[in-house]
This record gives structure tokens, sequence and C-alpha cells, in this order.
């Protein structure tokens, strides 16, 4: 019983942890943050499992975690609300061309990094190129560029 | 169904409001985990300043030396003074709370002898020749919650003191 209490409790700490954290914190894993990941598991692992190596309660504790998952998810999509509050919401830091500073000083992204983004996905060379930048849920960056054909600018 | 959002010709489910919140969240939270980081270096969660506790009785024959704040099942020391005959046997109790609530995992120097009764289980050591004894009790506490021991020399003073564990 105590090991889905611990698991629980676990898993809402990480959830809001991470949630103050900022979606661009795990968003691109670089070497330091795979290291920092090890690492909170390792921590983690001892708060979820004590002193008991059974196998028992790894499964136990896995299945909370998976479970909790689960049901989350199945809660996201009944309400818009609550998947705002786990998973955040999409926002537009490039409109129309222009980058909007105050979003993302906030958000903890910049110019660069919305460059980088648009030459790994779209082949982009500089920002004039680029019509919108969206920061996603997931803490990714996504680039639309300004298309030749359909809207007939450039 | 989400309602989307339209920013020019893009289709975004994008939420303002929401997203100011969510940002004024990270802030407070921020300053949240500061406040926690400053508490653990502090002791609140043991194993600092603020956990150090040491109580001696009337006449200072008895001194507890321990942590207001302890964790489950981590380690943490319990170090008694007491003052009786020289080179003599000098018994010291710890009340049942204690000896139930803590797993005592070594006790240094070894009793000669261990006693034990409903209310209190009584260690025995012997005083050096000014009559001194200092014995370390090295325990883990077993579950969370506040716990109010006592502890005192047989026939002698008694000190009560509190911990508090955190799970």
């Amino acid at each position: 019983m105590d090991h889905v209490i611990r698991a629980a409790i676990v898993y809402l700490f990480l959830l809001v942890l991470f949630r103050i954290s900022g979606k661009r914190t795990l968003a691109e894993v670089t070497t330091f943050d795979f290291i920092l990941l090890l690492i909170i598991s390792e921590a983690a692992q001892q708060a979820l499992l004590g002193q008991d190596y059974s196998f028992t309660a790894a499964a136990i504790v896995i299945s909370t975690l998976v479970g909790l998952d689960m049901l989350l998810a199945w809660i996201s999509t009944r309400s818009e609300k609550i998947q705002k509050l786990l998973d955040s919401v999409p926002l537009v830091i490039v409109e129309e061309g222009k980058p909007i500073k105050e979003r993302m000083k906030k958000s903890g992204v910049d110019e660069t990094e919305i460059l980088q983004t648009a030459r790994e996905l779209q082949g982009i060379a500089s920002l004039d190129q680029i019509k919108y930048a969206v920061l996603e849920r997931s803490g990714g960056i996504t680039v639309i560029p300004y298309s030749e054909q359909k809207s007939g600018r450039k | 169904v989400p309602k989307i959002e339209k920013v020019g010709s893009l289709q975004v489910e994008q939420d303002l409001a929401f997203q100011r919140l969510e940002w004024r969240f990270e802030r407070i939270g921020k300053a949240l985990i500061a406040l926690f980081l400053l508490a653990a270096i502090a002791g609140v969660f043991g194993r600092g300043y603020l956990s150090r506790a040491q109580k001696s009785s009337p006449s200072g024959s008895l001194t507890v030396q321990h942590e207001r704040f302890a964790r489950r099942d981590a380690p943490t020391e319990l170090e008694i003074d007491a003052t009786g005959a020289p080179n003599a046997e000098i018994r010291i109790w710890l009340s049942r709370p204690a000896v139930q609530g803590l797993r005592i995992e070594q006790v240094t120097p070894e009793q000669v002898e261990t006693q034990t009764s409903p209310e209190r289980t009584t260690y025995v050591f012997r005083t050096d020749g000014s009559g001194h004894a200092h014995v370390r009790f090295d325990v883990e506490p077993r579950g969370p919650g506040k716990m109010v021991s006592q502890v005192g020399i047989d026939g002698g003073e008694q000190l009560a003191f509190w911990t508090f564990v955190y799970p």
C-alpha cells in the first residue's frame, strides 16, 4: 500500500517541479540534461522503493506510475482545462515575421533557438523567412516559413 | 472540443490568459523552490544549524545532544553525557517511545548490560575517573511524525526532548 502512495507522491512532485521549471527544461535534451535526468531518476528511485528490492515492489511502483500517467491522459481528453494544467498551451512567439520579445523572454527562448529549429527542420537561413514560430506544449519550437506559392508573399 | 484560435493564418490553440497564469505559477514556484532549498541548508529538514539541539538537566548531570528534525530510515545520532559516581556503573534509560520509534543501530561505547521494562530500556555503562560517561547512539527513526522521548539516569535526573521525523 505504501508503495502506491509513495509512487503517487513522487509522480505529483515531479509533475509540479517540471511544470515550475518551464517547458523548455527538458525539451531538447543536451548532454548535461541527460546526465541530470539520470541523477534525478537515481534520487527518485530511493524514495520510490526504499530498502525494498523485491520484484513485487518494483511492479507496484511501475504500475502506479504508468497507471497515473494513463489516468491523467484520459482525464486530459475529457477536460480541456485539465489538459492545459498538465500539458500547458502552445504560444506564438513569431507572428507575421515579427518576434514577440516579451513572450520569448518569459518563456526563456531566444532568437538563436528559433533559428536553430528553422535550420534543422525547414532549411531556413534567416529570421525574415519565418512567418510564424510556435513554442509548443512539449517545449519544442515549430516554424512556418513564408510560402511563395500560396500566400503570394515573400 | 478545444477552441482553436486563429493567429493570422495560423490555427493554434493558444491561450494567452492561461499562459500568463502559467508564467505567474512558474515565478511563484521558483521562489518556493528557493525557500525550500534555503530551509534545507538551514537544517529544517535535518542535518543543519536549526536541527541541532542540546538540552541539559537543571544540575547538569545529564546532557543530551540530538537532532530536532530527522528523516525516516536516515541515520542520526543521540549523544548523552551523564555524570555519576567515578569508576562505577551508571544506568541510562530511554523511554519506550524513543526505543520504539528508533532503530538503534549502534551504541558507543558498548553497554555492559541492557534491561527492558514496559516503560523504558535501561543501558548500563561505566563512568570514567571523573564520573563522566559519554554515550553515543546511532539511530534510525522508523516512522514519520513527532516523537517525544525521555532519557534519564536511573535514580537521577531526566530530560524530555522532541524529534520531528519527516517521511
